[in-house]
């Protein structure tokens, strides 16, 4: 029998274990991707959020978290050559009689490269499935749970969104181009078609995804000398060793619940 | 003039009444049956009699003065720091320069919770849902005619430390206090103690409530909060339910909040 035990159920898993992940750092990354056929160069941060927790005994002996939310902010930037719009008006001559021929001046319109930046910020949830490991680690015992594989992003809705914002971002940086109002709807119409819903799922699926891939948060840590008692006037604090930790779920009748088990000295 | 009582202390007789008129609860469901460890609630601390030993050990090893008092480093020589000592004032009495100078010391208590695991003398009887607690007290005077200037620490040839060493077992409560959410604090109430074999039961009797009385105030220092208990003091308790003492455990029940 162990000297102390603490279990919890899932109804207040469903209080300890969210709050441990709202206790999370927020989680930054930056990098470039393809974005359709551009090259977009991107900063990222994220928070999670919420869950609801489900103790699932071995097998799988898991922690199931559904409706996790992932909010992010992500900042990128791509440029555009706009090469592509070039044209040139045709040369028109004419005979005046008494003058002679006399033609217009052949005039091309050269479009620059532009950069397009953009901010968006929204969320996605998912679904992971977190194990417990328990470690001694920098005199600490440890309760960590960890994620198992890598979840599975519902980022659909947030491509969309995405792609929007890119829409708008391309069509305010196209404003600043010069000469480009007659043929600006078409110029963003043919970019966001050149990007596409699978452009942007590209870029979004691999900045996101790492956030999530190797998730670690903490639910325990307790010192491994552990002060019963804190010193006090004329008093010596009161400590004890935890000599092991042990973290299980375990399936009773009628509810789960983690079990976790000491043993001090 | 009423005839003295014979047989068990107050405290153990008042104790036996109250196991009599009491009605029998049901014995909660063991760990290994078929009924969750935080049952109707939802979450869980138990702290087992040798985790609760762990921490009366390392309790009275950081802070030794709860165990021991003395007059006098003459009466009270071992353990040598002083800070393992509480002084107290002699015992005066006229006549006796400087009072009775006297030492007690009890040895680092043992718990033993509900079921009865290493059997409690008689007439104790260990009632549901508590602990009985073992240790031993010397209690040490120091005997003789005082020569020269009355120096306790500066005896003379004629004084002796004499002392004498009782096994006692004790039953009592546990008990909570909750200050708020996750904020209390568990503390242990002696309600009777047994010294084995001595006579005649007068004197028995006498001693047992002396040292009831002293072993109650050493066991009012011990007070170990929520946040004192490892691994248990992590999750913000909100207690609902407990302390019950079952299954050599003190277990509490709550909410986490």
């Amino acid at each position: 029998m162990p000297d102390i035990i603490a279990a919890l159920d899932e109804t207040a898993a469903n209080v300890v274990v969210p709050r441990a992940v709202n206790t999370l750092p927020p989680l930054s990354g930056s990098g470039s991707g393809s974005l359709g056929p551009f090259t977009a160069s991107w900063s990222a941060s994220a928070t999670l959020s919420n869950g609801s927790v489900d103790l699932i005994p071995p097998p799988p002996d898991v922690i199931r978290i559904t409706n996790c939310r992932l909010d992010y902010s992500l900042s990128f930037s791509f440029s555009i050559d706009l090469s592509f719009l070039n044209f040139c008006l045709p040369r028109i001559c004419i005979t005046i009689p008494f003058i002679g021929r006399v033609c217009t001046p052949r005039i091309c319109i050269t479009f620059p490269t532009i950069t397009v930046p953009v901010s968006h910020s929204s969320f996605v949830v998912f679904t992971a499935d977190f194990r417990l490991n328990v470690h001694l680690t920098g005199g600490n015992w440890l309760v960590d749970a960890v994620v198992v594989g890598v979840p599975s992003l519902q980022i659909s809705a947030a491509a969309a969104a995405l792609l929007v914002a890119i829409g708008a971002a391309i069509s305010a940086a196209l404003l600043l181009v010069p000469g480009i109002g007659p043929i600006l709807a078409l110029a963003a119409a043919a970019i966001i078609a050149a990007i596409g819903i699978a452009g942007v799922t590209g870029l979004l699926g691999p900045i996101l995804t790492p956030f999530v891939s190797g998730l670690t948060f903490n639910l325990i840590t307790q010192p491994q000398v552990f002060e019963v008692l804190p010193a006090a006037p004329g008093e010596a604090a009161v400590n004890v060793t935890l000599d092991s930790l042990a973290a299980t779920l375990v399936a009773s009748p009628g509810e789960d619940e983690l079990r976790v088990d000491a043993d001090i000295s | 003039m009423a005839a003295p009582e014979l047989g068990p202390s107050g405290g153990v007789r008042r104790l036996r009444e109250r196991i009599e008129g009491e009605v029998r609860e049901p014995i909660w469901p063991r760990e290994d049956s078929t009924v969750s460890l935080t049952e109707a609630e939802h979450l869980f601390a138990g702290v087992h009699e040798t985790g609760a030993n762990d921490l009366f050990r390392a309790f009275f090893t950081a802070r030794p003065h709860h165990l021991n008092y003395r007059t006098s480093p003459a009466v009270g020589p071992v353990p040598a720091s002083a800070a393992a000592w509480t002084t107290i004032p002699a015992i005066s009495f006229p006549g006796i320069p400087g009072g009775i100078q006297l030492a007690i010391q009890f040895s680092i208590p043992t718990v033993d919770f509900h079921p009865d695991t290493l059997g409690v003398p008689p007439p104790l009887v260990f009632p549901l849902g508590e602990f009985s607690i073992r240790t031993t007290v010397r209690l040490a005077v120091l005997c003789g005619s005082r020569r020269g200037d009355g120096d306790p620490d500066q005896p003379g040839s004629a004084f002796v430390l004499q002392s004498a060493v009782l096994e006692i077992v004790g039953l009592g409560r546990v008990r909570v206090q909750t200050f708020g959410p996750g904020v209390g604090e568990l503390s242990f109430e002696l309600e009777a103690v047994e010294i084995v074999d001595i006579a005649p039961a007068d004197l028995e009797s006498l001693l047992e409530c002396l040292i009831l009385q002293l072993l109650q105030a050493v066991l009012s220092t011990v007070r170990l909060p929520f946040s004192g208990i490892p691994v248990a003091g992590v999750f913000t308790l909100q207690l609902l339910r407990g302390p019950e003492v079952e299954d050599d455990q003190v277990k509490l029940y709550g909410d986490a909040v």
